[in-house]
C-alpha cells in the first residue's frame, strides 16, 4: 500500500521482471532476475508469473475463453492439445462463474466478470506468483468483494499472491502488508489468515489504525 | 516506330494513374490513422464550442500545405524531366507545341485541388462524432471489433499465424487500405511484364499481317518497276529452300509482299498497305478474327480497322485499285494488324497483282516441317548465320522486336522502374502502416508482453499480419491480371490496330519471381519496422489508458 507515485507499482514491475532494476537483486523461483536475459524473463513471466492489472487488459479481437487460453497455448509448461488447453480455460472460468461469457466479446461484458476473466487468465498456466496490480481499483464495490473473494480462494490453494491496493479492505484480506513512501518501505504490517468475517471487521479497522499512524 | 512510343507513353499514364491511386488512398489511410489519435482532442474540442467546419478546417490547413509544398516540388521537377521525356518522344510523334509550362503548372496545382478535396471528404467522419464518447474512451469508433468468425480454442493454427490472421479477418477495413495498394502494386509490376512479354514473344509477328514461322532471314530488296520484281523474290526463297534441303532440314520458306493501294466502298475510302504471301505459303495460314481466309482471286481479307473506316463486314464487296486497273472484291474475312495503325487487306495467293507496284517485303520466313526443339533450332540459326553472313538471321519475336525499334528493350526498362516505384511504395506503406499499428497496439504489445510472449514471437506475429495481406493481395492482383490488363492495355492495342490479343505469360516471371521479389522487400521492411516492438516494455501497460 501507499499513496499515489510511491512506488508500489514500480515495485511490482521490478519483483516481476517487467521493469529492470537500478539496484539490489530480485531473487525468484532460485533465480536472480537481474541475470535473466529478455528471453528467459518472458519465459519465466509465461510460465511462472500470472498478471492482473487495475484495468481489464485483453485483446479486444479475441473472446473472453480464447484470451484466457492465449498464454496456454504460447507456452509449453503444459504439453496439451488445444482442446484440452480450451478445457482447463473453461474449467476455471466455471470455477470463477463466468463460464456463460467463454464465447463473448470483450466488449460484451461487465468490468467485475472482465477481472475474473483476467484472473482465470493469470492462472491458466498454473503459476507458483500471482501479481495484481490495483485488480480492484476499476470495479464497483460489489465486483469488487466478488474479485478478491477469488483471490483469497487462490491464495488459499497455494498460489502466492502480490498485489498493490488503495482499499484497506483488500488489504485486510492479504497476510502481509507493506507500506510504501516515496520508493522505501516506511511500515510492515503481518497479520497472519483470518478465518471469520468477524475477524476480517477487525482486522480493517487495527489496519485503519496502524496506516493512519503512518501517515495515511 | 512512334506507334511504339505510343505505347511506352500510354503505359506510362496507366502507371501514373495508378500512383495517383496509391498516394489517395495512403491520403486517406493517413487522415483516418490521425483522426482517430487525436480522437479524445477532436471530442474536447467539439465539447467547447468549435464548429465541425472548423475543426475540419484544422486538417484542411495541414493537407493544404503539404499539398502546395508536393505541388511545387512537382512543377520544379517536371521542367528538366518533361523535357527529355519530350526530347525523346517527339523524335517519332510531332508535337502540336513543344510549350509544355502552363500545362505542368495547371497538372500540378490541380493535383494540390485534389488532394485538398480529397482531405475534406475523408475528414467528414469529425461530423459523427460524439464528444462525450470520445472524450470517456479516447479512442477511434474501431475500439471494438466485429465478431470473430475463428477462435483460437478451436483452430489448429500456430498461436502467431492465428493472432495475425484473426486481426486481418476482425480489422479487415483497416487492412483494406493495405491490400488496395499492394494489388495496385502487383498489378502494376505485372502488366508491363506480361506486355513486355507479349511484344517480345514470337508469337507477335502474326499481329504484323505475318504467318508464324521459325527463322526470318532479313532481306535488302532493290525495288524495280518491272514484273521481275517477283521472279527474284522467288529465286532467293528457292535458293534458301535448297541450301537447306542440302544439309537435311526440310522447311517451308515464304515471304510477306506489301503494296499501297486504295479501297473503297460505296463512297467511303481509304489508302492501305496490302500484303500477299509468296512462296509455301498460302493465306489460309494466316490469323484472321472473324470468317475465312481469301481462296478466290476475287477474294480479300481486310483488317478491322479498314473495316470500320469503309464501313464494310464481311460478305461486301469492296473496290481496290491495283496499279492503273480497278478491281472488285468479296470480303471473306476480317483480321488484324498492327502495322500502320491497323492498316491492312490480304489477298489470295491465287490473285496475280500488279507486281512493279510493290512497296516492298519483309524477310525471308522459314518454318521448319519437323517438330525440333529450341536446341536444334538454335544449331540450325547458327548454320543460316553462318550461311548468309550478310544478312541477319532473327527468331520470329527478334524480328519483330527489331523491326519496332527495340520496343521490349524501352519497355524492359520501363518495367525495372515500375518494380523499383512499386518496390518504394510497398516498403513505404508497409513501415507508415506498422508504425501506426505498433502506436495504436501499445497497449495489447505491453499485455502480451507482461503475459510472457518474447520480443521476436511479437516481431514475427506483426511480419505474418503483413504478409498474410500481401499474399492475399498477390493473390487478388493475379486473379485481377488478365482482365485489368484487358481493360488497360487492349485499349491501346486496339488504336494501333490489334483488337484481340492475348498476352505472353512467363510463369516463373509472373508467379514466381516478382512475386518473391515483392515479398522478400516488404516483409523485410515489415520486419525492420516491427523492432520498434523491442522499445516497448511490459511495464508500460499501467500508463496506458
Amino acid at each position: 500500500m501507499g499513496p499515489s507515485g510511491s512506488g508500489k507499482s514500480t515495485l511490482l514491475y521490478t519483483v516481476s521482471g517487467m521493469n529492470g532494476m537500478t539496484a539490489g537483486e530480485v531473487i525468484f523461483c532460485g533465480r536472480n532476475l537481474g541475470n535473466l536475459k529478455e528471453k528467459e524473463l518472458a519465459r519465466l513471466r509465461l510460465n511462472e508469473m500470472g498478471f492482473i492489472f487495475q484495468q481489464m487488459y485483453m485483446l479486444k479481437n479475441l473472446t473472453v475463453l480464447d484470451n484466457i487460453i492465449l498464454p496456454a497455448c504460447q507456452s509449453d509448461k503444459i504439453r496439451e492439445s488445444r482442446k484440452e488447453t480450451a478445457r482447463r480455460g473453461c474449467d476455471l472460468m466455471h470455477k470463477l462463474g463466468i463460464i456463460e461469457i467463454a464465447d463473448n466479446e470483450i466488449s460484451e461484458v461487465s468490468g467485475g466478470q472482465l477481472q475474473r476473466a483476467c484472473i482465470c487468465r493469470s492462472m491458466i498456466n498454473q503459476p507458483g506468483m500471482i501479481f495484481a496490480d490495483e485488480p480492484t481499483g476499476a470495479l464497483n464495490r460489489a465486483a469488487s468483494k466478488e474479485v478478491m473473494e477469488e483471490l483469497t480462494k487462490i491464495n488459499g490453494e497455494g498460489t502466492t499472491i502480490m498485489l498493490v491496493t488503495h482499499d484497506v479492505r483488500v488489504a485486510a484480506k492479504c497476510g502481509r502488508v507493506l507500506y510504501i513512501v516515496d520508493g522505501n518501505i516506511k511500515g510492515e504490517y503481518n497479520l497472519g489468515q483470518y478465518k471469520s468475517r468477524e475477524e476480517l471487521r477487525d482486522r480493517e479497522k487495527t489496519l485503519n489504525n496502524w496506516l493512519l499512524e503512518l501517515g495515511w | 516506330m512512334y506507334i511504339m512510343d505510343m505505347i511506352t507513353a500510354a503505359l506510362l499514364l496507366i502507371v501514373s494513374i495508378c500512383l495517383i491511386l496509391i498516394s489517395l488512398v495512403i491520403l486517406r489511410f493517413t487522415i483516418h490513422f490521425t483522426m482517430s489519435e487525436e480522437y479524445r482532442e477532436i471530442g474536447v474540442m467539439k465539447a467547447v464550442g468549435i464548429s465541425n467546419r472548423k475543426i475540419r478546417g484544422l486538417y484542411i490547413v495541414k493537407y493544404f500545405g503539404i499539398s502546395v509544398t508536393g505541388a511545387v516540388a512537382g512543377f520544379v521537377c517536371s521542367v528538366p524531366f518533361g523535357n527529355v521525356m519530350l526530347e525523346k518522344i517527339s523524335k517519332n510523334i510531332i508535337m502540336v507545341s513543344d510549350k509544355t509550362g502552363w500545362l505542368n503548372l495547371i497538372c500540378a496545382f490541380g493535383t494540390a485541388a485534389v488532394v485538398v478535396a480529397f482531405s475534406y471528404f475523408c475528414t467528414r467522419s469529425i461530423k459523427r462524432i460524439s464528444p462525450i464518447e470520445a472524450i470517456r474512451n479516447g479512442e477511434g469508433d474501431e475500439s471494438y471489433a466485429k465478431k470473430g468468425l475463428i477462435h483460437l480454442n478451436r483452430s489448429r493454427l500456430p498461436v502467431l499465424c492465428f493472432l495475425a490472421l484473426n486481426d486481418i479477418v476482425r480489422g479487415f477495413r483497416t487492412f483494406f487500405t493495405m491490400i488496395l495498394i499492394f494489388t495496385l502494386g502487383t498489378l502494376l509490376i505485372l502488366i508491363p511484364v506480361n506486355t513486355a512479354n507479349t511484344l517480345e514473344s514470337d508469337k507477335l509477328i502474326v499481329w504484323f499481317s505475318m504467318a508464324e514461322c521459325d527463322h526470318v532471314i532479313s532481306e535488302e530488296l532493290f525495288l524495280s518497276s518491272s514484273e521481275d520484281n517477283l521472279r527474284s523474290l522467288k529465286d532467293k526463297e528457292d535458293s534458301v529452300k535448297s541450301v537447306l534441303r542440302d544439309r537435311g532440314i526440310e522447311a517451308k520458306v515464304f515471304q510477306e509482299i506489301m503494296f499501297r493501294m486504295n479501297i473503297s466502298k460505296n463512297n467511303r475510302k481509304m489508302s492501305s498497305l496490302a500484303f500477299q504471301g509468296i512462296g509455301d505459303i498460302t493465306a489460309e495460314e494466316y490469323v484472321y478474327l472473324e470468317g475465312s481466309a481469301p481462296q478466290r482471286k476475287s477474294e480479300v481479307a481486310i483488317s478491322h480497322t479498314v473495316a470500320e473506316n469503309i464501313d464494310a463486314a464481311i460478305g461486301d464487296d469492296v473496290e481496290i485499285k491495283d496499279g492503273e486497273t480497278v478491281k472488285t472484291y468479296t470480303v471473306t474475312a476480317i483480321f488484324q494488324t498492327m502495322n500502320n495503325m491497323g492498316e491492312g487487306i490480304r489477298f489470295s495467293e491465287k490473285e496475280e497483282l500488279d507486281y512493279r507496284y510493290m512497296a516492298g517485303c519483309f524477310g525471308i520466313q522459314i518454318r521448319y516441317q519437323d517438330d525440333c526443339g529450341k536446341e536444334e533450332k538454335d544449331r540450325r540459326k547458327a548454320i543460316l548465320k553462318e550461311l548468309y553472313a550478310e544478312n541477319k538471321v532473327y527468331d520470329a519475336g527478334e524480328y519483330i522486336n527489331d523491326m519496332i525499334g527495340d520496343m521490349a528493350g524501352t519497355l524492359g526498362g520501363i518495367k525495372r522502374l515500375i518494380l523499383l516505384v512499386v518496390l518504394c511504395i510497398n516498403m513505404l506503406v508497409t513501415v507508415l502502416m506498422v508504425k501506426s499499428f505498433l502506436a495504436r497496439e501499445k497497449g495489447e504489445i505491453a499485455l502480451l508482453k507482461a503475459a510472457g510472449f518474447q520480443n521476436i514471437s511479437l516481431i514475427i506475429w506483426q511480419t505474418l499480419r503483413i504478409g498474410i495481406v500481401l499474399l492475399m493481395s498477390v493473390i487478388l492482383g493475379l486473379l485481377l491480371l488478365a482482365p485489368v490488363s484487358k481493360l488497360a492495355v487492349e485499349p491501346i492495342f486496339q488504336m494501333m490496330g490489334a483488337y484481340s490479343i492475348e498476352f505472353d505469360v512467363e510463369p516463373f516471371e509472373v508467379y514466381v519471381a516478382y512475386p518473391l521479389l515483392v515479398f522478400l522487400a516488404t516483409l523485410l521492411s515489415a520486419f525492420a519496422s516491427a523492432w520498434g516492438i523491442k522499445r516497448i516494455s511490459a511495464s508500460e501497460i499501467s500508463s496506458i489508458e
